[in-house]
């Protein structure tokens, strides 16, 4: 009697056990995904702000003529696609870059703002930067 | 008569239990570092893109302040006297609210981009008759802000 009993409670204990241990889990594996996705987040902005940088001083040394692989768009911005590791390539983009250069006539030179805007896929915007850069006429 | 001692075989009624606790705490203690070290990666991730962005800005801003010492250095008479032109010259500099060096004919503003930092953009001015007004010597942030060492604490001695 007494080994049927224990028996029935180790089996109790276990089933129990199963059933806590299913349940942190479950709430624990949200946990760790919700970490995944903050931890992919950030290095997606950091590395879209490193490239727009990089792209905004490119076409203040070198003029927008530098940049590689940039289509230019019906209302005269430029478009980059970049793959999910932030590469450029032509093929299917996870990720774009649109850069609106407005060019400014001074007496002296031309003002340029530029705009670049770092999307996604879906179009999402990851971040923006704004700046400007002034040559002077020869 | 001889008593068939049982052995005990198998794990104990509570030994499972315990495991299962203990492994449940590992993984919540390995889920909840791992949330705070990507908040804390993500604070900082944000803090320094924001630097960026507001150091493009304070760019933008300098780039419109030589477009203005540009005009500025383009109204001025001509002269064929080059003492006389970069007396003008730095004046003119010093209305838009520059500096100038008169022994090396250069000129510099500095612009804020955080309570920290500064943005100095220095030009040499060239001669009248160049192809252009001024060149470019430097454009650089610098920290202002000062630094203050925390008092105490214990230092090994070595």
């Amino acid at each position: 009697m007494k080994n049927k009993y224990s028996g029935l409670a180790f089996l109790a204990e276990l089933l129990i056990n199963v059933a806590v241990f299913s349940a942190a889990c479950a709430i624990l594996v949200g946990v760790f995904s919700d970490a995944s996705l903050l931890a992919k987040k950030t290095t997606r902005e950091s590395l879209a702000m490193a490239e727009l940088y990089t792209l905004t001083e490119i076409i203040k040394a070198e003029g927008e003529d530098a940049l590689p692989g940039a289509a230019v768009q019906a209302d005269g911005s430029l478009l980059l696609t970049y793959t999910e590791d932030w590469r450029q390539s032509s093929q299917p983009a996870a990720y774009t870059i649109t850069l609106q250069l407005t060019p400014t006539a001074q007496k002296g030179g031309t003002l340029t703002d530029i705009v670049a805007v770092a999307n996604t896929q879906t179009g999402e915007e990851i971040c923006r930067l704004q700046t400007a850069h002034y040559r002077q006429n020869e | 008569m001889q008593e068939t001692q049982r052995r005990r075989t198998g794990v104990g009624t509570g030994t499972v239990s315990l495991l299962v606790i203990f492994t449940v705490l590992c993984l919540a203690t390995l889920a909840l570092l791992s949330t705070s070290t990507a908040a804390s990666n993500r604070r900082i991730s944000q803090r320094s893109v924001q630097n960026t962005i507001q150091l493009a800005n304070v760019q933008g801003q300098a780039a419109q302040k030589l477009a203005q010492l540009d005009t500025a250095l383009l109204a001025l008479p001509k002269t064929e006297d080059d003492a006389q032109y970069y007396t003008q010259a730095l004046q003119a500099a010093k209305n838009l609210g520059c500096e100038g060096d008169a022994a090396q004919n250069t000129v510099w503003f500095t612009l804020p981009i955080t309570e920290t930092t500064t943005l100095i953009t220095k030009v040499q001015l060239l001669p009248p008759g160049s192809d252009t007004r001024y060149q470019m010597v430097e454009q650089s942030s610098q920290i202002t802000g000062e630094w203050s060492p925390e008092q105490g604490g214990i230092l090994w001695p070595g």
